[in-house]
């Protein structure tokens, strides 16, 4: 090789080098500060680490095997001292030393790409962060507050469709394993729903319809597990409960009306989620679903004398509007009460909405109370 | 009191939602709904039901056995059609791969609907053997009212069964 072709490719080497040292650092300098942290935190980075090692070797081998190869500037036949010379050794067996080795990187850095390509890094995370976690509850009966961030911010982080899906996924084992724990109480779910609810409601990156299915899924294995754990005077049933309005009406703006819809059987018998999912419906302009609470707080309202006091409110919001005052009307003719009868039961339910501080619904039911 | 009534449907189509509104606005029923075969089995384990419809091309939700199904149809739901294999998991009665114990009348095919895409031509043969007499297709019965004719029908089918079964 001559010493302008040496020249040559030593800058494409140089290129080489640029590229596989810049593409890993613009990659982690393109992910958000959390998700970096986590991946030095965990051990996934190894691959990266790997990459920048390998490529760097393979560049010096390169430019080591070109000792061998490039004939002096201007001259003929006298090749350039080299390292053999002063250790030594034969040269063509240094030669063919540093061809192997090339070979040998070279075929390194394809196995850690094949395998980079087939490793999902995100799934791995969560896998390990969950596996960990489980150990964790396991021994101690609860999750360490930090795993369970990682966690909640990877599932934040992600694209809707299968990123939130692996989280939601490794959230619900992770339930699954607190709930079935001997030392579970029935007060343990806090930071669960607080994480199931910013892995759905992030503001940029909400989950589409599937995670809604199987966020919906989780909450009521969650109930039918306090269900069946008699658990259901607990601090977790009303955090569910919650969990379950936060959901649908995150779901009324995110979602199909068929899932949304749904959000409103995730808990059985609780009047305020089909009342806090009405009410988001009906903001965001979703008839069909807050029809379909406003139905459910009709049926819940037979048997429940809170649930009454939500319908009304939730009738009294319709009736803001010539149709859907028509619908208004048709549910409080199926009530069968008198005009006095449902003024007074009004005026109580105004009461207990102003002492919740939600005093717009407390207006609009004191209205119609001495309307 | 109202008819409780299940209806197993994953569609993100505004258009079927709103088939539910006639049904809402009737006061008669208490509509539930569930939208993977999971929730279906789930919910048909766990309550009674007066009328239940099912759609075909459901997804399967994250019970390992309808996974299953599902990934042995090439994750295709129309291949799959877990719609009726829940039908005939619910109709056929407990075996080795669904040992649960479903309510009485989660067995009674006269509370069973199918309301879906499929022609009635592909169902014929399995809605035949599994005695389930209630269909409509979606494409082809383009009216509002369509879920709660199909309600309508199935509660007055159903109800002689239920005074026999008395």
């Amino acid at each position: 090789m001559s010493h302008g072709d040496a020249i040559g490719f030593a800058q494409i080497i140089l290129t080489l080098l640029i590229f596989a040292l810049g593409v890993p650092a613009l990659t982690l300098a393109s992910i958000e500060d959390r998700l970096r942290h986590l991946l030095y935190k965990y051990p996934q980075n190894r691959a990266l680490t790997w990459h920048m090692a390998l490529m760097l070797l393979l560049v010096l081998a390169i430019l080591a095997s070109l000792q061998y190869t490039v004939e002096p500037a201007g001259g003929h036949g006298t090749p350039l001292p080299s390292l053999s010379d002063s250790w030594l050794l034969d040269e063509d067996l240094m030669f063919e030393a540093t061809r192997a080795l090339l070979v040998l990187l070279i075929a390194g850095y394809g196995f850690l790409w094949l395998r980079a390509m087939k490793v999902d890094t995100r799934s791995r995370l969560v896998h390990d962060i969950v596996k960990r976690s489980a150990k964790m509850i396991r021994r101690r009966g609860y999750v360490p507050q930090d795993s369970l961030d990682d966690l909640v911010v990877i599932g934040e982080c992600a694209e809707a469709g299968h990123g939130k899906e692996i989280v939601l996924r490794g959230l619900s084992d992770l339930c699954v394993a607190i709930q079935d724990n001997p030392r579970y109480g029935g007060a343990d779910l806090e930071p669960f729903s607080h994480g199931l609810l910013k892995v759905m409601g992030n503001s940029t990156r909400p989950g589409n319809d599937d995670n809604y299915v199987t966020a919906i899924a989780i909450v009521r294995r969650c109930w039918t597990r306090l269900q069946r754990s008699d658990l259901m005077h607990h601090a977790d049933r009303k955090l569910v409960t919650e969990v379950a309005t936060r959901l649908g009406e995150l779901a009324v703006v995110n979602c199909s009306p068929m899932i949304a819809s749904a959000c409103l059987d995730a808990v059985d018998g609780e009047p305020s989620v089909a009342f806090g999912i009405g009410l988001a419906a009906l903001k965001a302009g979703r008839a069909q679903v807050a029809l379909a609470a406003l139905s459910k707080l009709e049926t819940q309202a037979e048997k429940d004398v809170p649930a009454l006091g939500l319908l009304l409110a939730l009738m009294a919001h319709f009736e803001d509007g010539e149709s859907r005052g028509r619908v208004a009307d048709s549910f409080r003719n199926r009530l069968g009460y008198t005009v006095a009868q449902l003024a007074e039961m009004r005026l109580d339910a105004a009461e207990v909405f102003f002492h919740r501080s939600d005093f717009i619904t407390a207006d609009l039911l004191r209205r119609q109370a001495t309307r | 009191m109202k008819q409780r009534v299940l209806w197993i449907e994953d569609s993100a189509l505004d258009q079927n939602a709103s088939l539910a509104g006639p049904v809402h606005l009737s006061g008669r029923y208490d509509l539930t709904i569930a939208l993977t075969a999971t929730e279906g089995f789930d919910a048909l384990s766990r309550s009674e039901f007066d009328a239940v419809i099912v759609d075909i091309r459901i997804p399967p939700g994250d019970d390992r056995r309808w996974v299953d199904m599902y990934y042995r149809s090439f994750l295709s739901s129309k291949a799959a059609r877990l719609g009726l294999r829940l039908l005939d998991t619910v109709l056929t009665g407990p075996n080795t791969l669904w040992p649960e114990t479903l309510p009485a009348s989660a067995r009674e095919p006269a509370h069973y609907g199918v309301l879906t895409v499929e022609g009635i031509d592909e169902l014929r043969d399995d809605l035949t053997r599994l005695r389930v007499t209630v269909y409509r297709d979606k494409g082809g019965s383009d009216t509002p009212d369509t879920l709660l004719e199909m309600i309508e029908v199935i509660t007055s089918q159903a109800e002689p069964t239920k005074t026999g079964a008395t």
